[in-house]
């Protein structure tokens, strides 16, 4: 089991115990709207993380409750004791099902038919209470006064135009959330591409504001519009912006054009014609009947009698198929036949005052009661459903802790690791000032036991903090599918490693840089496919981020198989933007030149793609993970491809730091910047101009001394016979630093200079040391 | 470029993205009675959608996909109820 789907469990097991409760509350209390607002709130979510795994039973059973509870929260229902029972068996379904995922990975598909049952229940019950609880109005009280509503702002003819055809529509209303532009979102590509578009209308959710102040940033339209594909398909279209989307199904009825009435719009289940036994209530059947006497007393015109007609046999033919009364199937047919021939509603009229209400509304004999039903598939599942509903003690060992609490820890025992240190000093005091070897010896062995006890508890602290790559990674799928094809551009995107784990800030500070760096991928990296053909490349591009762990550090490198960068053309925009010298333009080689990208201001409308148009480039990119410790490389080769590789710290709380000296002060470098230290006789070192240099294993290194570097004053280094150099990684280069001593490799929090010595480059921060020594850690990057 | 501009008209070409919203803002904003030629559109991002709505575009010339005429009807469908409490920027 991945760690994602163990945290799916933990959480959709807490929703689901939580909803029950809040459920039996809901009966206690049926007007606590804060109640139905978290009862919502609490299903949407276990919908939404559901879609991520595809578990489509459990989507199905959350997405029915979830309509339900929004009619309960719009008033439209009221919560009564069946209405709960109908919940509490979808969420009894629900816990059902995330047994079974615990175990097998997946939802059983057993389950399949059981969540179609569920979720066409509660919607039964949804439709006969909003039937029951409207008014019997001329157009049938058979749709939310809000559906018609959105059907007015339609069009007039491109409304008549659809419902003409008879099919059987939907209507839609899609309410863009107004910071979708920031996910990478267009609603209006989204509605354009909306199988079986017949109508819409599109109108501003909040008046328009001077253009002066308009944030272009900010979505603000309601599209409404009517479609004659399937609900499922369209629920499929709009599968990711579900929640802003409300579907109703709508059968289509002649337009009653006189006097600008809209049609009258029905649902689906009428005329569906499926026996659906339990959907039918008396009050459901006498209804529709009601309705279609109401359509027939309309005014027509001559143009849309016909099609009247048409509906209302139709509407009837499945009500009669639909109750079983097959008997007066012909009948009715005759009723229609006459009514057309005479172009009048009235033998439709007389058929219908013959019907006789209650006989109709009679449960159908041709569906025996539902409990003598013989087995189907679903019924070891139906014995099961009975059982009460006490969720089995499932001995959850899983804690949900505020990361605020695991970070307090966090901190104690980086004081701790602090405070340990100072055991040394003392050791150290008592051999040298109490000359007491014996003390000394005991105070270490001491030290020893804590220092073991203090790593496994932040090797265990930090443990708890790690959380897996993939939490990020995951929403990147649909950030590149929905970029991409606005872009009109194919792309695939291979994840590997996401299982990678790393300190849970590191995860947070992620998202930003990554989502940035794919958008420059599809919308510079990758070519468009004609593009890609014509260079004989697939036509389908390829990103690829890989996620794993180096050592402490993690590296995550994201891939492209686009069209690269120019060297010269980027050195030509860094000179023009003048933020390299004439000569700079021309010693700079290929891959420094690459790295010009990261060069504050060298973004523009071209090369950045930020959405919300910020103007950020790649130097926030670089800053933001240096921020937390990273670096961020990048290598192109112009047709090929770019790759862009990031090294993060695994944690972020201790780390690890070689005490050296200069000039009689202790300084510290992070360790992992550091290679190796090696003692160079001073007459291996190289004098080239005023620079120095020397040479390791065939390899030229540079030499800088430390101390001039912090504008200290330089020891006489020059005069030694013998030179200590630490040789460490700075960028991507090697270069050496000469330092006066070094003194041990030790584990300290290094915080962030503040007050007004934030304004020192050159250093991480600084560290308290176990004898109180306040430890200024260098930036070797800043200062080279 | 998708967006193209002179002093008396805008065109907009192919593909334009939520990153031409705000150039096209500003050019109606400076030309206010300018005319936007969309003639060569393919699609064009919400953002810059909602612009064209906001301003009222007077001098509009639509793209051939009969979806944009659609959408054009729908929005001038809704025009009279979003009016009544509507500040224009003009």
């Amino acid at each position: 089991m991945t760690p994602l789907l163990e945290q799916f469990l933990i959480e959709a097991r807490e929703y689901v115990e939580e909803t029950a409760k809040g459920l039996l509350a809901l009966e206690q209390r049926p007007g606590d709207a804060e109640l139905i607002d978290a009862l919502f709130r609490r299903i949407h979510t276990l919908k939404g993380n559901a879609g991520l795994f595809g578990f489509r039973p459990l989507i199905e059973v959350s997405h029915a409750a979830e309509d339900i509870l929004d009619d309960v929260r719009e008033g439209a229902l009221a919560p009564d004791a069946e209405l709960v029972d109908a919940l509490l068996q979808a969420v009894d379904a629900a816990a059902r099902m995330l047994d079974g995922i615990e175990q097998t990975g997946t939802v059983d598909e057993r389950f399949e038919p059981e969540a179609g049952e569920i979720a066409r229940r509660l919607r039964s019950g949804r439709l006969s209470a909003a039937g029951s609880s409207s008014t019997s109005s001329s157009l049938g009280g058979r749709v939310t006064p809000a559906v018609s509503e959105w059907i007015q702002h339609i069009p007039k003819e491109d409304c008549e135009r659809a419902l003409s055809t008879g099919a059987p529509l939907a209507a839609v209303q899609y309410i863009p959330e107004p910071e979708c532009f920031f996910k990478g979102e267009d609603p209006l590509f989204t509605v354009r591409q909306v199988p079986g578009l017949l109508a819409l209308s599109v109108r501003p959710k909040t008046p328009w504001p001077s253009l002066e102040v308009m944030d272009v940033y900010q979505a603000n339209l309601v599209y409404e519009l009517l479609s004659d594909a399937p609900v499922p398909v369209l629920e499929e279209h709009f599968q990711y912006v579900l929640d802003q989307v409300t579907i109703c199904p709508l059968a289509a009825e002649s337009a009653a054009a006189s006097g600008g009435a809209v049609a009258a719009p029905q649902t689906h289940a009428g005329s569906s014609g499926a026996p659906a036994d339990d959907v039918f209530s008396p009050e459901i059947a006498a209804e529709i009947l009601a309705a279609q006497k109401a359509l027939l007393d309309l005014p027509a015109t001559p143009e849309t009698h016909g099609g009247r007609i048409v509906s209302v046999g139709k509407t009837l033919e499945s009500l009669l198929q639909a109750t079983g009364r097959t008997a007066d199937l012909a009948s009715l047919a005759r009723a229609v036949q006459q009514a057309n021939a005479e172009s009048s509603s009235e033998p439709l009229k007389q058929w219908l005052d013959g019907v006789r209400l209650t006989e109709c509304a009679r449960p159908a004999p041709a569906h025996p009661a539902q409990e003598t039903r013989p087995a189907s598939p679903a019924a070891p599942v139906t014995s099961k459903q009975r059982e009460p509903a006490i969720p089995e003690s499932v001995s959850t060992t899983v804690l949900k802790v505020p990361i605020g609490k695991v970070d307090r820890l966090m901190e104690l025992i980086g004081e701790m690791v602090v405070a340990k240190n100072a055991l040394l000093y003392l050791a150290g005091r008592a051999e040298q000032e109490f000359t007491s070897p014996e003390l000394s010896r005991e105070i270490k062995s001491h030290y020893a036991v804590i220092h073991r006890i203090v790593q496994e508890m932040q090797d265990g602290i930090q443990q708890v903090r790690m959380l897996p790559v993939g939490t990020v990674l995951q929403r990147f799928p649909r950030l590149v599918r929905d970029l991409s094809r606005t872009l009109g551009k194919e792309v695939e995107l291979v994840i590997e490693g996401e299982d990678t784990e790393v300190d849970k800030h590191v995860v947070d500070a992620l998202a930003d840089p990554l989502v940035h760096i794919l958008r420059n991928s599809l919308d510079h990296g990758i070519e468009t496919p004609e593009e890609r053909l014509q260079r004989g490349k697939n036509p389908r591009g390829r990103i690829c981020i890989r996620a794993s762990q180096e050592g402490d550090r993690a590296r995550i490198q994201i891939e492209d198989d686009g069209r690269g960068m120019d060297p010269q053309i980027l050195k030509r925009k860094a000179y023009e933007k003048k933020l390299i010298s004439e000569e700079t333009l021309e010693s700079l080689d290929d891959e420094k030149a690459m790295q010009l990208v990261f060069l504050p201001g060298f973004s523009t409308s071209e090369t950045v793609t930020d959405v919300s148009g910020r103007g950020v480039g790649m130097d926030v990119v670089r800053r933001s993970l240096e921020r937390i410790g990273g670096t961020v490389a990048l290598s192109s080769r112009p047709g090929v491809g770019t790759c862009i590789t990031l090294l993060l710290p695994l944690s972020m709380a201790v780390s690890r730091v070689l005490g050296i000296e200069l000039n009689g002060q202790p300084f510290g470098i992070p360790l992992e910047d550091v290679l190796e230290t090696v003692r160079v006789p001073s007459r291996h070192i190289h004098h080239i101009r005023d620079r120095k240099a020397m040479v390791l294993r065939g390899q030229v290194i540079p030499l800088y001394s430390a101390a001039a570097l912090l504008d200290l004053n330089a020891t006489a280094t020059d005069e030694q016979d013998e030179m200590l150099v630490l040789v460490a990684r700075c960028a991507s280069s090697t270069v050496g630093l000469i330092v006066d001593g070094l003194t041990q490799a030790m584990e300290v929090i290094v915080k962030p200079l503040d007050g007004p010595l934030a304004q020192l480059s050159g250093y991480v921060g600084a560290a308290l040391l176990g004898d109180g020594t306040v430890l200024p850690v260098l930036n070797l990057k800043e200062l080279l | 470029m998708p967006v193209e501009s002179d002093s008396e008209r805008l065109s907009l070409r192919g593909h334009c993205t939520v990153e031409e919203a705000e150039s096209v803002l500003e050019w109606i904003l400076q030309h206010p009675q300018g005319e936007i030629d969309l003639s060569e559109l393919e699609h064009m991002h919400m953002s810059i959608f909602q612009i064209l709505l906001a301003a009222g575009a007077p001098r509009l010339r639509l793209p051939r996909d009969p979806f944009w005429q659609q959408l054009w009807r729908g929005a001038a469908a809704t025009e009279g109820d979003s009016h009544e409490n509507c500040t224009r920027g003009r």
